[in-house]
């Protein structure tokens, strides 16, 4: 018994002493002590951007007059309408006709000749030219009191925004009416010529007369420009800016791909394009090779569909025109739209009509959790 | 010498790193001198009249997926580490998961009537997983990959309770070769939250990248509070707020209706049997914790389903105001994820386990022993295979060596050593040793060996054992 203890005793001893004797001295591990705590990722993200059906009546930039809109007509064509409001007038305090009668006079109408102030057309970022086929100025008034004002074109002239006066269109045998139009009937097809010239304001002058006028009237005219979208477009382009935040979305971006596709339902070629500004200075072009060029489609003349054009298109951001928009601190997107009609022949804008456009990106990138 | 002890005992609770998910040690099964291997099949006798278990302390996690081996690669123009995600999603597996199990025997004991045995006894017991699928690394890739973009991550999920068990067992010989057992558990428990389901798939089209996401979620809870959620304008939860209690302020009946007055209940049984094909071949099989909680008091389920399909923004309703397109994306994402709440009782069931076993007497004093245990677990079946040679030193030492096939890795290793002192038995067992032997080896071998380490379990125990001698015949040194 004593041996087997003793045995025992011996035995757990060497194992005990064993164990302390080949004991680690540190209790670390290289991977923790020299690890710089990041985890890297690298990969591609995907995803789609604009999945959009445009109709010409869609497309409204801030820049063109804050009043336009877009109506339909019967026949499905589109008609560009800018409303505009002229200053208030104040008008003469009259005797009413029996006053007058009363006073044995003989009641004379009330006429006036005025002048509107600059109403504008087109602005500067719009250039190339935009002619339509059959525009109409209609003059309305509105007074205050109630009082029946009758107005007459007199003359518009158009001008550019430098003050060089474009046109003078005078209306043919212009008539008194409390809402009067004028157009290419009665101006001998001027009125065309004139907005042909693409002028950036132009100014009216009409004459209101008024059988009656009630005390302390005020009168307003506005002016409604209807341009039903049958046009030509020779080089028309339209341009916006958007303001860009960058720096977040393509920091640790290696490559960008754009993918595009539209399928043009509109009888106009388009050519877009867009352009990174940074500091004021034009820094890339969205598309380097050169403008996305997109087909016009095929119409009947009453711009029936027959023929829709598709497109594809790709563009490649490399590593070094990332950096480029990087380091030059880009911060808007300036996009260009240009418009051509084919054939120099007038087409029918309808609302059937569109642009349907796809835009997808795919992009790689790496990133640490250290940055 | 008192750095020594240190690191030892620092190691010691670095062993603490890993386990199966089970409970219950695979090195412990075959260690036939504690009383409490009835824990594993209901039907072991334990060798001895009487026996009061002081306290059984069970702690183990682990990480099915990768150790630590895989988590970093070496930069040698820098001479240092990065976290390399490339070797740990190639280390995964298709389902992998995050678990951790505490055990605590607040009071155990038994008695032999007869040819059988009673015991009863009190645990706290809690576990905890996170399960994640492989593709949850993909993103690491990004979301578009050359060949098919999608990404699967059905399967990601929580699950964590903590209850405690009541349970009263009984085995009787039923013939000389056959002996049935059986416990019945009654079971309280105090918090529990489960995934139940968690169907989430994303895929992006090689085309024009669109993005589809297709989600069905159940997170379904239980605690002590009655919880309700607050929505934002958007349908997100802002806030969660206890009605019946404040977590800012508990009381002590707070702390009692939580943790100890629960009124969630449920049952479960053990059911084994051993065969004795002669004197030295023994088979043995089981089948543990069979049985669930229904959480009913204060049982809340989160539901989100959808699908999520974007293919673009539509500009032209946005012309005038370009900088409305953020806010309409965030509100269509958030149509898509904003969850629906109900209270709704549910029962979660427990990880049941089968083990079959074989044993064989080598002499009084080896036996080799062959088990096979599986376990049900997050819809799924976890099987592992433990060999063992077990020691008796007379009849108050026990040294157990064990090897395991567990988790796609062979190099589990264990160790078991219990020691009988008088009436006292104390008892350690490491199911995976890999840390204990590196902390004592500064090999190189070692350090590997526990690198590759992702899973263990750590036992200890002391019990008062009473009328042991007559049951062991005279084994080495004696």
């Amino acid at each position: 018994m004593k041996k087997d203890y003793l045995v025992k005793l011996i035995a757990g001893a060497l194992l005990i002493t064993t164990a302390l004797n080949s004991c680690r001295d540190d209790f670390e591990f290289e991977e923790f002590d020299k690890s710089d705590d990041s985890i890297a990722f690298n990969g591609k993200v995907a995803a789609p951007l604009i999945n959009s059906k445009i109709k010409f009546s869609d497309f409204k930039p801030e820049t063109i007059n804050k009043r336009l809109h877009f109506s339909t007509d019967n026949t499905g064509l589109i008609h560009m309408i800018i409303d505009q409001e002229d200053k208030v007038q104040a008008l003469p305090n009259m005797l009413t006709p029996e006053e007058m009668a009363a006073l044995g006079l003989v009641p004379q109408p009330w006429q006036k000749q005025y002048t509107t102030e600059k109403q504008d057309v087109y602005r500067d970022n719009e250039k190339g030219t935009l002619m339509i086929k059959n525009p109409s100025f209609t003059l309305n008034s509105k007074t205050m009191n109630g009082s029946k004002i009758d107005l007459q074109i007199n003359e518009i002239q158009f001008y550019k925004e430098d003050g060089t006066l474009l046109k003078t269109v005078t209306p043919v045998n212009p008539e008194y009416a409390e809402s009067v139009t004028v157009d290419n009937s009665t101006t001998n097809g001027e009125l065309s010529e004139a907005l042909d010239m693409m002028p950036d304001y132009y100014i009216m002058t009409y004459t209101a007369k008024s059988d009656e006028l009630k005390s302390n009237e005020k009168m307003r005219v506005n002016i409604v420009i209807d341009m039903p979208l049958e046009i030509k477009a020779k080089g028309f382009s339209i341009a916006d800016t958007i303001e860009l935040d960058i720096d977040d979305i393509l920091e640790n971006v290696d490559q960008l791909l754009l993918k595009s596709k539209a399928e043009n339902s509109l009888p106009i070629d388009i050519k877009f394009q867009a352009y990174f500004i940074g500091k004021e200075t034009r820094i890339d072009l969205l598309y380097a090779e050169g403008p996305w060029e997109i087909g016009a489609a095929t119409t009947d003349d009453d711009g029936k569909v027959q023929k829709t054009v598709v497109v594809n298109h790709e563009t490649t951001f490399e590593k070094n025109r990332i950096e480029g928009l990087l380091n030059n601190k880009c911060d808007k997107l300036v996009y260009e739209i240009e418009l051509e009609t084919v054939q120099d022949k007038y087409v029918k804008i309808t609302d059937i009509q569109n642009i349907f456009m796809r835009m997808s990106m795919c992009a790689e990138a790496g990133y640490s959790t250290k940055d | 010498m008192k750095n020594t002890i240190k690191n030892i005992a620092l190691t010691a609770a670095m062993a603490i790193a890993g386990a199966t998910v089970q409970g219950q040690s695979l090195t412990g099964y075959f260690m036939n001198n504690l009383p409490n291997t009835n824990i594993y099949n209901p039907a072991f006798n334990p060798k001895c009249k009487v026996y009061v278990s002081i306290y059984d302390i069970y702690a183990g996690a682990g990480n099915s997926g990768f150790a630590i081996k895989n988590m970093y690669k070496h930069v040698p123009e820098d001479d240092k580490y990065i976290v390399d995600l490339d070797q740990i999603y190639s280390s995964l597996a298709k389902k992998n998961y995050l678990f951790a199990e505490q055990n605590v025997q607040l009071f155990n004991f038994g008695f032999r009537i007869g040819e059988g045995y009673a015991h009863a006894g009190l645990s706290l017991r809690g576990f905890q997983s996170v399960s994640y699928p492989k593709d949850l690394l993909k993103l690491k890739d990004g979301t578009y990959f050359d060949e098919e973009s999608k990404i699967d991550l059905g399967g990601l999920g929580v699950r964590a309770n903590l209850y405690y068990q009541y349970s009263f067992g009984y085995s009787w010989e039923f013939s000389d070769k056959i002996t049935f057992g059986a416990a019945i558990k009654r079971l309280k428990g105090i918090a529990d939250v489960r995934t139940k389901k968690f169907d989430l798939v994303m895929t992006t089209d090689d085309d024009m990248y669109d993005v589809s996401l297709k989600s069905d979620v159940e997170l379904q809870f239980s605690t002590g509070a009655d919880i309700e959620f607050e929505y934002d304008e958007k349908g997100m939860i802002k806030d969660a707020n206890a009605t019946n209690m404040d977590f800012d302020d508990m009381t002590s009946d707070d702390w009692k209706k939580m943790l100890w007055k629960t009124k969630n209940g449920g049952w479960a049984m053990d059911l084994g049997m051993t065969y004795k094909f002669d004197d030295r071949l023994s088979f043995a099989a089981s089948l543990i914790d069979f049985g669930g909680i229904k959480w009913k008091k204060y049982g809340k389920t989160l539901e989100q389903h959808g699908t999520f399909d974007f293919t673009g923004v539509d500009i032209a309703k946005y012309f005038d105001n370009l900088d409305s397109i953020g806010d309409v994306l965030t509100d269509s994402i958030a149509a898509f994820a904003s969850p629906t709440d109900n209270s709704k009782a549910y029962t979660d069931w427990l990880n049941t386990k089968l083990y079959i076993s074989a044993e064989y007497n080598v002499n009084k004093c080896i036996d080799l022993g062959m088990v096979f245990r599986g376990v049900w677990f997050n819809k799924g079946f976890h099987p592992s295979l433990t060999t063992s040679v077990n020691f008796r030193l007379g009849t108050a030492t026990q040294i157990s060596l064990s090897q395991s096939f567990i988790n796609r890795r062979a190099n589990v290793w264990g160790l078991g050593l219990s020691q009988q002192m008088g009436p006292i038995q104390l008892y350690f067992i490491w199911d995976q040793f890999s840390p204990m032997f590196w902390a004592m080896n500064g090999s190189d071998m070692a350090e590997k060996w526990f690198k590759n380490t992702n899973i263990g379990a750590f036992q200890t125990g002391l019990s008062i054992i009473i009328g042991r001698k007559k049951y062991y015949e005279k084994a080495l040194f004696e």
